[in-house]
């Protein structure tokens, strides 16, 4: 099974605005135990190399340094796979946040010994989802 | 020699020493007309924060504008597979070079300008790591 299909990511809206949207999750991904390894400014990236006008897109890359730590024991090559990216971005006036799956992504390379961690994973990502998005 | 398939990912073996190895990957990823966005010290993060020591590992997050931009309009989500991740890692003296396979992630959208896309970027990152390591 590969990673895309019906649902690859834990999503939610919100009413905040997107700067707003983005700190939050920042915050939760932190209470989660989640490093963010990189910030990708998708909106000005793009907007560099093709000239093209998108709403404001943000890639956070998170890491969980003793989930990693425990993944690659077992999978040496799932670097390929990491960090988590959890995404935000505004289409239509609504703010997006959505995380990778990390169950269903890492179902694709068909290491048993991955499925705790992979569980582990997810359940922060769609807490840091949840909560981002929470009033 | 073509690449080792891993079901989500594509691997070679270098002879390079890994910083080496690393900046001949960025080169022919570059060669590819992919901007290298971010690196990850796996091993700096990771001994920092367990108090480990493990053998040398880089993710280089690598982005072809015109694919991803194209990956976008096909699905907004899409970013959090976003930039393609190749690894560069040390394991018992020899020098791994691994990309994910844009192709295997992609497999099951159904969606046939997707699969376009996932076919060009896993191309190109098939040379690129051929490259780096020939």
């Amino acid at each position: 099974m590969s990673a895309v299909g019906s649902s690859y990511t834990l999503s939610a809206t919100t009413g905040r605005p997107f700067e707003q949207a983005v700190e939050r999750v920042r915050d939760e991904l932190t209470a989660e135990g989640f490093g963010v390894l990189c910030e990708i400014d998708v909106q000005a990236t793009l907007r560099k190399k093709l000239d093209v006008e998108r709403e404001p897109y943000v890639i956070l890359g998170a890491c969980n340094p003793t989930l990693a730590h425990g993944a690659l024991a077992v999978e040496p090559d799932l670097g390929t796979l990491l960090p988590c990216n959890v995404v935000v971005y505004e289409l239509d006036g609504a703010t997006h946040i959505s995380a990778i799956d990390a169950e269903r992504m890492l179902s694709i390379v068909g290491n048993e010994e991955l499925g705790p961690v992979a569980e582990e994973v997810r359940d922060r990502l769609a807490r840091v989802v949840e909560r981002s998005s929470s009033t | 020699m073509a690449p080792a398939e891993l079901g989500y990912g594509l691997t070679v073996t270098s002879e390079d020493a890994f910083a080496t190895a690393v900046e001949r990957v960025k080169d022919q990823l570059r060669a590819e007309s992919f901007t290298v966005l971010c690196e990850v010290d796996v091993k700096e993060r990771l001994d920092e924060a367990l108090r480990t020591e493990r053998e040398p590992y880089m993710i280089i997050g690598a982005c072809n504008s015109t694919l991803a931009q194209a990956a976008l309009m096909s699905d907004m989500n899409l970013g959090v597979f976003l930039p393609c991740s190749v690894v560069v890692y040390e394991s018992d003296g020899v020098t791994h070079i691994t990309t994910v396979d844009t192709v295997e992630l992609f497999r099951d959208s159904g969606d046939g300008n997707l699969a376009l896309v996932a076919a060009e970027m896993r191309a190109r990152l098939a040379r690129a790591i051929d490259a780096a390591a020939a």
